[in-house]
């Protein structure tokens, strides 16, 4: 199995603009809230389209929406 | 007062019960009621109460954090497992028969077909229903990549049975499979099987999003 945890920043940059809603995230990059939710949840990795797709809704790159470590 | 989604809960319990009582209800009556027709009956107020609760308050019937595909997932599942317990008690009612017919009109099967029918009919009004609530987006990645996890799991139980009836086929004396190797036996075998392939998918399915949430 992989052996790096991706995290993601989407709840705290989503929070950090105040009214963004899940709603609004998910139609701004095409996908279901219901997987908005399950990416903030850490359940979910993203296609790298999507991830693009985010970073560029939040207006920020690849790594402040994204990071990964690796698996103690 | 019960929630919306206790409602629908008994409700489908109720119908899964009914429905039971009507495929395999006893010829004769129970304490002078016909189980078979009023099963039948029971099932259809049943499924048309769910449907129209569906209609009404369908955002209260599934958690918010199903998605629209996973909402179609579960709802054909149930479609499928019923429709193929019903392919499945027609089979055993086709084993009692001294001879079986080898014409399709001398087939027994006006229930199985009606049944079928409302099923089919029911399962495309819920849809429709489900659909309704639809945000702009209805599959996405994420759906589409469980989708295709499912699929394979279904191809695999399909390659699995016909390579299990390969062997069969050639390692059991003839006599022994003469009755499941008659045309129509074997017609409505063959039908079974992709039902059965159908579910297997839509159980694949709903265990990869109950999975993914965990």
């Amino acid at each position: 199995m992989s052996d790096i945890v991706i995290r993601n920043q989407i709840r705290a940059l989503r929070q950090a603009r105040g009214n963004f809603t899940q709603e609004q995230l998910a139609t701004a990059c095409g996908v279901t809230r219901q997987t908005i939710i399950a990416l903030e949840a850490g359940k979910y990795s993203p296609s790298l389209e999507l991830a693009f797709k985010l970073a560029l809704a939040f207006g920020t790159t690849l790594d402040e929406v994204f990071q990964y470590a690796e698996k103690k | 007062m019960w929630t919306v989604r206790r409602q629908w809960q008994a409700l489908m319990v109720l119908a899964l019960v009914a429905c039971m009582a009507n495929l395999f209800g006893p010829a004769e009556r129970w304490w002078g009621v016909d189980l078979g027709a009023t099963g039948a009956t029971v099932f259809h107020l049943c499924l048309a109460g769910l449907l129209v609760l569906m209609a009404l308050k369908d955002g209260e019937v599934f958690p918010d954090a199903w998605s629209l595909a996973e909402r179609r997932a579960w709802v054909g599942l149930v479609f499928t497992a019923l429709i193929l317990v019903a392919a499945g008690k027609f089979l055993w009612v086709l084993s009692h028969f001294e001879i079986v017919p080898t014409r399709l009109y001398q087939l027994p099967a006006r229930n199985l077909v009606s049944f079928i029918v409302v099923m089919g009919i029911a399962w495309g009004v819920a849809a429709h229903l489900l659909g309704r609530r639809a945000g702009p987006v209805e599959h996405d990645e994420r759906d589409l990549r469980l989708r295709f996890q499912a699929d394979r799991a279904g191809d695999w139980a399909l390659s699995l049975t016909v390579v299990a009836s390969v062997v069969l086929l050639s390692n059991v004396a003839a006599p022994t499979l003469a009755w499941w190797l008659q045309q129509l036996v074997l017609a409505n075998v063959l039908i079974a099987v992709l039902i059965a392939k159908l579910l297997v998918e839509h159980v694949a399915l709903v265990a990869l999003y109950v999975r993914a949430r965990r």
